[in-house]
């Protein structure tokens, strides 16, 4: 069986090291570069099937070769990951090609998952015509991404507003002790949800695209 | 008349119905009366003719638009001033709902000064 090709581009040793322990011993075969030029010669001298790189890298970054390698290589997948994660490093990412956009730290599960949906979307691709003006897959993706970003900030002016307006409540002439105790003990558990908000968001639940989601 | 300073405000999130009822009624002198979910809200609005509703988008079953549109049509409630009031910071909403003769769309988080200032407004 013909292995798949993976090259994994991170300056972090960890990094290499868990993506080439996640996939190295199943049916892929997984090489490391730890700098951006190593993996440009890499992938020009052999061809692989999917680049996994991080985006902020010293020298050159994930994003330039992501763009260098579907200028010369276009049938290359690319899977972007990053610790510093933000909406439009995601749009610009998924515009310039890359099949997904992966937050650190990120789930093992989750990886293979993303691979997996790769590789098989790569499969079949083959033979078709080039696809370049047309990215179903990669609009979906970014509305899914637009979609997230207002749910976060929904999410956030809700909770931002109760801890604003209990604060300023308390700060208003002739409030009296035990107001201001409440609006403190309404602060704090705002602040809980406002954690458990992000936390939900973290693990990067994807809502539906469309018209506004009915609360559950 | 006593319902002209009556509230009527649409929303199911408790921390801020709680807040808003603190400000509106204790510190502003409105009447607020709160109901969480769209279906009770309309029929309280036809009931109540309150002076102002003060609505938010995202609720259980039917979402703020759908309930300013019922508002809008029922000839009882048409000329009842909706304020939105939402965390929704989104052009498409906010058009949607001007276009549904909201009289204004406020996006949290907002100072409670000017969330005074704009009610006053509406209810001119």
């Amino acid at each position: 069986m013909v292995k798949n090709r993976i090259l994994v581009l991170d300056d972090e040793k960890v990094i290499q090291q868990l993506l080439v322990r996640t996939f190295g011993e199943d049916r892929y075969h997984v090489e490391t570069a730890e700098d951006s030029y190593l993996a440009l010669k890499r992938m020009k001298e052999e061809p692989f099937d999917l680049l996994i790189t991080d985006l902020k890298m010293p020298g050159v970054s994930g994003m330039d070769v992501l763009k260098e390698i579907k200028s010369v290589k276009p049938h290359t997948e690319v899977i972007v990951i990053t610790g510093y994660p933000t909406i439009e490093l995601a749009v610009e990412a998924v515009k310039m090609g890359a099949f997904d956009f992966i937050c650190k730290p990120f789930d093992l599960e989750q990886m293979k998952t993303t691979v997996g949906r790769c590789l098989e979307k790569q499969k079949s691709d083959i033979g078709r015509p080039d696809q370049k003006q047309d990215h179903p897959v990669q609009d979906e993706t970014i509305a899914a991404i637009r979609k997230l970003a207002s749910e976060i900030a929904h999410d956030v002016n809700n909770s931002l507003m109760i801890i604003l307006g209990n604060a300023q409540l308390s700060l208003m002439e002739g409030a009296k002790e035990e107001d201001m105790k409440n609006s403190l003990k309404n602060i704090f558990e705002e602040c809980q949800r406002a954690k458990s908000i992000i936390q939900r968001q973290l693990k990067f639940s994807r809502p539906g695209k469309g018209e506004i989601k009915e609360e559950e | 008349m006593e319902h002209k300073k009556t509230i009527l405000m649409i929303d199911n999130d408790r921390a801020f119905t709680s807040l808003v009822n603190s400000f509106l009624g204790e510190k502003c002198g409105y009447k607020v009366k709160i109901v969480p979910d769209g279906y009770n809200g309309v029929s309280m609005a036809k009931k109540l003719t309150p002076g102002l509703v003060l609505l938010d988008i995202r609720m259980p079953a039917m979402n703020g638009l759908g309930i300013l549109e019922k508002l809008k049509s029922d000839e009882k409630t048409a000329s009842i001033p909706v304020i939105i009031l939402t965390g929704f910071d989104n052009e498409e909403i906010k058009n949607r709902a001007l276009s549904l003769k909201a009289a204004d769309y406020l996006v949290k988080p907002i100072d409670l000064e000017v969330l005074r200032e704009r009610i006053a407004a509406a209810f001119k």
